[in-house]
């Protein structure tokens, strides 16, 4: 037993004991994050699930590196949509083999034990005691607002678990140079998963501390170190962060602050509250606030404060993302700069909880580990109390948030594989409602080979294509003038093989939005003909190949192969240099 | 190579990268920001649609000066855009300053000469000023242009998407048409009468249109 209040070792009775760990960790994950599995709900199940088989069936049934998303309001760029999953993402590889929706959940669990076990290896930066490194990483994956946003088909949330791991190669980066790098390798995963809160809340977490670092230990040192990191960021992330950036632009999500003057007493109903289900403050959703940790760690974490001169610099973040939750109240000036300092994007300034849980994690760890440390040879009872309490934390949470598991995946939805060889098309929803709040349709239609044309996205893209169901409609590809005649000799989402014969100058109308991403053989300028693609037809064409190949994307491409080149000669040439 | 060298070299790439993304980014889709951006201020069209052959005073200075400010800055963000013109020369129209009126939708005549409802408000205007001929000419024009080939215009057009979106009922197109095209008409045959004493004598009860 002792071993629990230990630092670990590597005796085999320490490896028996992190196993032991990581078997409870997977059960733990699986209870929590392997909810209705085969099935999928409405709303953000149904958008997120879309997102995540558009690209996978790409690849499966087409064959084709996956850029472009015929499927989605007339075509819209997969790798720059910043929650879109990307190939480099844990649960697109596993979604590639088992189909979107086994993967998504696949990945859940699998994200859930790598996060857990980052939390452990990051509370051993501190060399904290066996049951402090276990408390952290159940607190960090099972709180409430993680069981709720999961629940809710918004795995990307999942994208957190990479925190502990980010801040811990950032720690040893400040350290070690080289470190720096595998730092930022995780924290571009993290980006190529699809995540764009917790990358948001990522950047705000490092760099708030990396400036306190250097204000504490009076060395600049830390920012040079952080800038080395983001430009590293930069060069794995290059192909997608160019993408998503060209995106973001030209389809600015402009989100009004409205948030609410959140009460005080949300961090009770947010944190500690054991009833989970319910609204209970006017005009606020529990799962958008939900933040249950229980009474145990948010106790641990305010004992931390009575060692505020060795743990400020997180406490003073974790304060941070609680005052930035309080919204609009008069009390906190963060969120309204927040917003105003390019989060326009963002809206739920509850959202910030997902920060303080992180930190509530870290630091119930740190106090539990200080104070057994501290008292057990004068208190022994203590390791006892200590042993029972994270018990008690772990039965709590099952308790408290199982409730939750089942609250999203009503009106389920069986899933069904891709049909191929059904010909490409789109429709319209016609009721809004119908789809976004009640019964959403866009993975249904998918997996029918079409698209939705009036489909949810976040991002405000605008479809201009004529879905099948409405007046006007004269095909997929057609040409402007009428005359002549068109073959479709092979359609895949990224690339459109046609055979065309006409007898007099024309415009070939393909019905999906106008990017200029997009190329043609042989070449020719793509015309942009009232928001959908066109180009020019003369009598000598046979045939007229489009495929999408945006700059923005190849000169991530470059931009990344130069810096790997750079990055590898800086590697090896430190090691040389030290042997 | 020392740290500092690959450090440089690293940030070099990193800032070239961004330069060049950036610049591909802003002169390819500043368009397409401005048009979403334009979205978000767009004013409620149920109004908007109700306009023609209401008395001014009964419309809301602040509603009308809200939907001015809107096409304002969505001829400042599509200047080739000839919809947008003929909103506004729509709109100063119906606020009764008839020579705002006439530079716009000369605008919007520029940009697209073969729109029905371009050619119909100018006739309209040159009727009211006295000018038969342009406007006979200007009505002919218009009343040549198929119904079905003025609706296929109007539904490709973004700006007529966002006034029809706020229609309850999508009859009201083809109403509204009908009678656009009816208006035409009944102008084109005032303006065909000859030795009529004055303009205001024989002028008909037809009002702008923008559909």
């Amino acid at each position: 037993m002792h071993i629990f209040f230990e630092k670990p070792g590597k005796s085999k009775t320490d490896r028996a004991c992190f196993f032991a760990a990581l078997v409870v960790f997977v059960l733990l994950a699986v209870y929590f994050y392997a909810m209705g599995w085969g099935v999928y709900g409405t709303d953000d199940w149904d958008e997120l699930t879309f997102l995540h088989a558009v690209p996978a069936w790409t690849i499966k049934y087409f064959h084709e590196f996956p850029l472009w998303d015929p499927y989605l309001r007339g075509g819209s760029s997969v790798i720059g949509n910043p929650q879109n999953p990307s190939p480099l993402s844990l649960s697109f590889v596993l979604s590639l083999l088992f189909g979107p929706l086994a993967g998504i959940k696949l990945g859940n669990i699998l994200n859930a034990v790598i996060g857990m076990a980052g939390m452990y290896v990051l509370m051993g930066y501190w060399e904290t005691i066996w049951l402090a490194r276990v408390l952290a990483a159940v607190v960090l994956a099972f709180n409430g607002a993680m069981v709720y946003h999961v629940s809710q088909g918004q795995y990307m949330w999942m994208m957190t678990m990479y925190w502990p791991w980010i801040l811990f190669l950032f720690l040893k980066g400040s350290e070690k140079r080289l470190w720096i790098y595998p730092a930022a390798l995780v924290l571009s995963l993290q980006f190529w998963g699809g995540s764009t809160y917790p990358f948001a809340f990522d950047i705000v977490i490092l760099g708030l501390l990396t400036v306190l670092f250097a204000f504490r230990d009076k060395k600049a040192g830390y920012l040079l170190r952080f800038a080395e990191m983001m430009a590293a960021f930069v060069i794995f992330s290059a192909p997608r962060l160019f993408m998503v950036m060209e995106s973001l632009y030209r389809f600015p999500r402009v989100t009004i602050n409205e948030d609410s003057q959140v009460p005080w007493n949300i961090f009770y109903y947010a944190f500690l509250c054991r009833d989970q289900i319910n609204d209970h403050i006017a005009g606020l959703k529990i799962d958008e606030f939900s933040a249950y940790v229980g009474f145990i760690p948010f106790l641990l974490m305010a004992l931390l404060f009575f060692q505020w001169r060795k743990y400020w610099p997180y406490l003073c973040v974790l304060l941070f993302s609680l005052g930035l939750g309080l919204g609009n109240s008069p009390y906190s000036p963060f969120w309204p700069v927040f917003h105003l300092l390019g989060a326009g994007y963002f809206h739920f300034s509850t959202r910030s909880f997902l920060i303080s849980v992180f930190l509530i994690a870290l630091t119930s760890g740190l106090s539990l580990s200080y104070l057994v440390l501290r008292w057990r040879a004068k208190y022994p009872m203590i390791v006892l109390i200590a042993c029972v309490g994270v018990l008690f934390v772990m039965i709590d949470l099952v308790v408290v948030l199982s409730p939750v598991r089942h609250f999203a995946v009503t009106q389920e939805r069986q899933y069904q594989d891709f049909q191929s060889a059904i010909p490409f098309s789109q429709l319209e929803v016609t009721d809004q409602q119908r789809y976004r709040f009640g019964n959403s349709s866009m993975m249904e239609l998918l997996s029918r080979n079409t698209g939705t044309a009036n489909g949810y996205d976040a991002l405000p893209i605008p479809s201009h294509v004529r879905p099948m169901n409405s007046q006007g409609y004269k095909g997929e590809f057609y040409l402007q003038g009428g005359g002549g005649k068109l073959d479709i000799v092979s359609w895949s989402p990224d690339q459109w093989d046609l055979k065309v014969r006409v007898f007099q100058k024309d415009i070939l109308i393909v019905n999906q939005n106008y990017d200029p991403g997009f190329r043609c053989d042989p070449p020719r300028k793509i015309l942009d003909v009232d928001g959908v693609m066109g180009v020019e037809v003369t009598p000598d064409d046979t045939r007229i190949k489009f495929y999408y190949l945006p700059f923005n994307f190849v000169l991530g491409c470059w931009i990344s192969l130069l810096g790997l080149i750079v990055i590898g000669w800086d590697i090896i040439s430190t090691a040389h240099r030290r042997f | 190579m020392n740290n500092w060298r690959s450090r440089s070299i690293l940030y070099f790439i990193v800032g070239l990268g961004g330069f060049l993304s950036l610049h591909y980014t802003a002169s390819h889709f500043t368009q397409d920001r401005r048009i979403i951006l334009l979205n978000t201020t767009r004013p409620d069209f149920h109004h908007f649609l109700g306009l023609e052959g209401q008395d001014t005073t009964s419309v809301s200075k602040g509603q009308l000066r809200e939907y001015f400010d809107y096409f304002h800055l969505v001829n400042e963000a599509m200047p080739d855009n000839s919809d947008g013109m003929l909103m506004s020369g729509y709109l100063y129209e119906i606020a009764g300053d008839k020579a705002q009126a006439q530079v716009f939708l000369n605008k919007a005549y520029h940009l697209d000469p073969s729109f029905f409802f371009i050619d119909f408000d100018l006739g309209l205007l040159s009727f009211e000023q006295g000018d038969r001929s342009q406007s006979i000419d200007l009505l002919q024009k218009a009343l040549a242009i198929p119904p079905q080939s003025t609706i296929n215009r109007m539904m490709n057009s973004i700006i007529y998407r966002q006034l029809f979106s706020s229609m309850d009922n999508s009859n009201d197109i083809i109403v509204g048409l009908h009678q656009a095209y009816q208006d035409a008409y009944v102008l084109l045959n005032a303006a065909l009468q000859k030795g009529t004493p004055t303009a205001n004598a024989t002028t008909p009860s037809v009002h702008a249109h923008i559909f």
